[in-house]
């Protein structure tokens, strides 16, 4: 859910800032008659960007009224956006000693503070602010986004929903909680937050934003494309909501819009490595080896690697293509990832007619991964090739096992996703998994399931056979 | 091969003009049932002996229960036309035919014809007067293609049949019934999930067909849903096997084990599966020498978003996925694949390769814009060292199905004959010009079938050795010219060897001259006992 350079809540904030542009209105016509004169002018000037002249108009209405808190904020923000936020954090810090329970002054520092990732500083600022206010919104918000940046997610969940029992609503609020909830590994209930938070606010870029990032990662693809697709339409230029667009598109095999999404991406970022390495994907999936190795080059992840060897193998350039293998044996480290990049190995030097070499590699992909049937396959194949009949029967055989595991998993999971509320849907598939001694990799499915029906008996049986297994492991 | 040729593929739909008009119907126009998607095949055979192959095209019906418009028989005279003999010959049939295999069953000199339908098949039996006597060999299943070879080598041609999806899956509450998705469409449910048919493999004891399934080890196997057949000696040990190319499931091998029995050895040959282990769904096969080291490769044509599969053959019968390596997997790719043939198509003395391509779901256009029912078919030029590339030349969009070679005019250049689904046959007529010289063998067996069924005929010039097998069986649903073929360049024939499978050994030096195409007779334990120079 990262955004490089961005900081979860950045846009929960920006959201915030039109209601706190809103309620430093409303504070302005409030404060309308201790209002200094030069104030307006300085608002005009900041609106048009002309910020030298709007900084002399704010430092002369602060001039005028000392203790006018919005002349102090507008002059931290010109400040802040010159770069220099201690000058910032100066003008707010002398305006609080003026009024120290000035709500906008604090939540404003607490914010600068936020803005520099420094939430240990923001934390009590916000405190007091909530102290002061506990109804504000952007009080609760500040205080729980700082506490989720200190990693106390809890905590944040806390005055989220401490927020929520004093009945301070704000979909900021909603939508942070659902970042929350997404980051304590409770994507479901994230979803029905921003589900509730676009049904009284339809109109929600972030909400809609956060539900398809979320949506995607819980396979509810419809769901996310539906949602990023709105985002989209609101901020076109919203990187990572496009690549998971186009990546929901790779998943539905609709390469077409896949390739419009990731290319789209490329107008705003040439060298997003993501969009290239997917672009490579389809590419080679459309059978355009050339068009797909110009992609992979341009991304430098070891995927992309192993996806240009991939696709010189297939245009017989054997050489760059063990070349692109070793970089991305030399990167990888994941016993799955290393394995399927020795089978391609494998397959390369099988092509070459190096049929010991092939063994070699593809035994040792086997090793590393015993359930990639396509290893199985070609090593046993190989082996029969090279009279070594009984280990190509044992190969072949498991092979064959794999098949038919792997059929059945398929018909599993496609029952899973007919109904997939039902936590019965889940166990036969858990069940082959132990069958196959694959106990480990049914725990997805198995948290799944229990969190449908908690306690289920049977469920709660399995579930003890897998762990059992895993201990064993 | 040959360093003088370099000749433009042309190749001219001649149907209309040769007379050949003929009207295919395979069940109904939606093809929302599986068995309505497989086409009927075609057969190049003489039939009268004349010395010019004549045309069968087998035609399907409206459905399982209702009369066809019938498979029709085109007599070749020998000028470039053909006559309807139909009525004459006693060859038409209204079942639902599918395949058609060619061999003289009872070795009396003229050739016999088995229709494969999704029903009772038909043994069209040549009297060699011109007219057929027809039997019907009852049996239920539904058939997905033929092929004779003689597996004993007793001199008398057998017969294996694949057999597709059961039948009962068509029965009200069948399976075969339902709709499933395929890529956002509604279309016919299977093969997969469908009870699959078991194939048969007929003895031939004295012109007679005894189904030897069981002992022969054929029954052992897992019914599938078997399409393409050929045979061929994989691994060259003077026996023919089977290769079976079976829809979406494992395809099978059946190795000859020389006692009468065959094993069944695909996985373990690398022959049943691609390269990475997934099963297709495989159509129609061939299998031929392509890159000279005298062991035929095999070929197997797949659905869409699949590629054609190329076997290689390593030696000894063992096998592994070249289709990207010799250069067809990705031009393969998205056409849905059918009839495929071996055939030097430019007579440079190496095997090029013509798939026929076809869609099966009459709606693809609106869901894969990439891909359409109607796809043209595609050449592919070997190099001369077993490596293809795309030729330029392309058929008209067609849903094609069947695909059969042989040399209609004896001009030493291959014809092909494509036949389409619900639709017309073509009759490709070969002008690619300039060309090498063609020369065309017909074997006579004696001891061994009369069209010396698994032969190995051996041409050598001086720069080549082609190492052909003699066969009526590949592609799909369709029967092969039986007289073997070899483009020669410009270069002259020193020998022809044929090693029959009886264990004779025939063998004529300097068969041809200066004039280019040759067409010769070799008689077992004779040699060369006629000899004429082509058309051209």
């Amino acid at each position: 859910m990262g955004r490089g350079h961005e900081r979860p809540g950045d846009r929960e904030r920006s959201l915030l800032g039109a209601r706190t542009l809103i309620l430093l209105l409303a504070g302005l016509l409030a404060q309308a008659a201790q209002e200094p004169p030069s104030f307006r002018e300085g608002v005009a000037l900041f609106q048009e960007g002309r910020l030298e002249e709007a900084e002399k108009a704010f430092l002369t209405a602060l001039s005028e009224a000392p203790a006018h808190a919005p002349s102090s904020v507008q002059l931290a923000r010109i400040y802040s956006r010159w770069g220099r936020p201690e000058e910032a954090r100066r003008t707010l810090t002398q305006a609080l000693e003026l009024r120290p329970n000035g709500i906008v002054l604090l939540n404003e520092l607490g914010s600068l503070w936020m803005a520099e990732m420094k939430a240990a500083e923001a934390r009590p600022i916000f405190e007091h602010a909530v102290a002061v206010d506990p109804r504000n919104p952007r009080a609760r918000l500040g205080l729980a986004e700082s506490l989720g940046e200190l990693g106390d997610l809890e905590g944040a969940l806390a005055s989220l929903d401490e927020a929520r029992s004093l009945d301070v609503r704000h979909p900021g609020l909603e939508v942070y909680r659902a970042t929350v909830l997404a980051q304590l590994g409770r994507p479901g209930e994230a979803v029905e937050v921003l589900e509730r938070v676009l049904e009284s606010n339809p109109d929600a870029p972030e909400a809609q934003r956060l539900l398809g990032l979320l949506a995607y990662s819980l396979n509810r693809d419809s769901q996310a494309r539906d949602a990023l697709t709105k985002a989209l339409a609101r901020n076109p230029a919203d990187a990572e909501a496009r690549l998971t667009l186009g990546k929901i598109y790779v998943r539905r095999a609709d390469y077409e819009n896949a390739r419009l999404a990731f290319e789209r991406v490329l107008e705003d970022d040439q060298a997003n490595e993501q969009a290239h390495f997917y672009l490579g994907e389809i590419a080679r999936a459309s059978q355009r080896f050339d068009e797909a190795a110009g992609h992979y080059q341009k991304a430098s992840s070891a995927a992309a690697r192993k996806g240009l060897g991939a696709a010189l193998l297939r245009m017989g350039r054997y050489d760059e293509a063990e070349t692109a293998f070793a970089q991305a044996l030399a990167e990888e480290t994941g016993p799955r990832e290393r394995a399927e990049t020795l089978y391609l190995l494998g397959s390369l030097r099988n092509e070459r007619g190096d049929e010991e070499g092939a063994v070699a590699a593809l035994m040792e992909a086997s090793r590393m991964n015993p359930h990639h049937p396509e290893t199985r396959y070609l090593l046993g194949t190989i082996l029969a090739r090279l009279g070594r009949g009984e280990e190509a029967r044992k190969e072949l055989d498991a092979f064959r096992n794999l098949e038919a595991f792997e059929e059945k998993k398929g018909k599993l999971e496609l029952a899973i996703l007919e109904r997939p509320s039902e936590a019965g849907s889940y166990r036969p598939l858990i069940e082959l998994y132990l069958e196959h001694g694959r106990g480990a990799e049914a725990l997805a499915f198995l948290d799944k399931a229990l969190a449908l029906a908690p306690e289920d008996a049977a469920l709660l049986l399995l579930s003890a056979r897998v762990h059992q297994g895993e201990l064993r492991c | 091969m040959s360093a003088l040729i370099a000749a433009a593929i042309v190749l001219v739909d001649r149907s209309e003009a040769a007379g050949i008009r003929f009207q295919n119907l395979f069940g109904g126009a939606g093809k929302r049932l599986i068995y309505e998607t497989l086409g009927s095949g075609a057969a190049f055979v003489d039939y009268d002996e004349d010395g010019f192959v004549d045309v069968y095209l087998v035609n399907g019906a409206p459905d399982l229960v209702s009369p066809g418009p019938g498979s029709r028989l085109y007599r070749n005279r020998g000028d470039g036309r053909f006559e309807d003999v139909t009525e004459q010959s006693g060859a038409g049939d209204d079942g639902f035919g599918v395949a058609v295999a060619v061999a003289d069953l009872e070795a009396d000199g003229d050739s016999d014809l088995f229709i494969a339908t999704n029903g009772s098949d038909r043994l069209l039996v040549n009297q060699g007067d011109g007219t057929f006597q027809k039997l019907r060999m009852d049996d239920d299943l539904m058939a997905g293609g033929a092929a004779f070879g003689d597996y004993d080598r007793d001199g008398l041609p057998d017969l294996y049949v694949s057999n597709y999806v059961e039948r009962s899956a068509f029965e009200p509450g069948g399976k075969g019934l339902e709709l499933c998705n395929w890529k956002g469409l509604r279309v016919g449910c299977g093969p997969a999930g469908l009870p699959a048919s078991p194939d048969r493999l007929y003895h031939n004891e004295d012109g007679r067909l005894r189904d030897a399934s069981e002992e022969t080890g054929i029954a052992a196997v897992e019914p599938s849903y078997g399409l393409g057949v050929v045979f061929s000696d994989l691994d060259l040990d003077g026996r023919s096997d089977i290769f079976v190319a079976n829809d979406g499931r494992p395809h099978y091998l059946f190795r000859n084990r020389g006692d009468g029995t065959f094993s069944e050895e695909g996985l373990m040959r690398g022959a049943s599966y691609s390269g990475d282990g997934r099963e297709q769904a495989g159509m129609g096969v061939d299998a031929a020498d392509i890159d000279f080291d005298s062991d035929p490769d095999l070929i197997v044509t797949n659905f869409s978003h699949d590629h054609t599969t190329l076997y290689e053959n390593l030696g000894a019968g063992f096998f592994t996925d070249a289709s990207y390596k010799r250069g067809i997997g990705k031009d393969t790719y998205i056409p849905l694949s059918w009839g495929v043939r071996f055939t030097d198509l430019d007579n440079d003395a190496d095997l090029d390769l013509y798939i026929a391509h076809g869609h099966i779901y009459p709606e693809v256009d609106r869901v894969a814009p990439e891909t359409s029912y109607a796809e043209p078919d595609q050449v592919f030029r070997n190099d001369g060292t077993g490596h293809f590339t795309l030729d330029p030349w392309v058929s008209a969009r067609r849903s094609s199905r069947g695909l059969a070679s042989g040399d209609y005019d004896n001009d030493g250049r291959i014809d092909l004959l494509v036949t389409t689904i619900d639709g017309p046959a073509e009759l490709l007529h070969n002008e690619s010009e300039p060309s090498g010289r063609g020369l065309l063998v017909k074997l006579i067996g004696s001891r061994s079938t009369r069209e010396g069924l698994g032969a190995m005929v051996t041409v050598e010039t001086y720069s080549t050795r082609q190492r052909r097998e003699a066969k009526t069986s590949g592609s799909h649903a369709s029967a092969q010219d039986s007289r073997l073929h070899f483009g020669t360049g410009d270069e002259t024939v020193l020998s022809v060897e044929v090693r029959w499978p009886s264990g004779v050994r025939d063998r004529v030096a300097h068969p041809t001259g200066a004039e280019g195409t040759a067409l010769l007779a070799i008689k077992e334990g004779v040699g060369l006992v006629a000899y004429s120079s082509g058309a051209r």
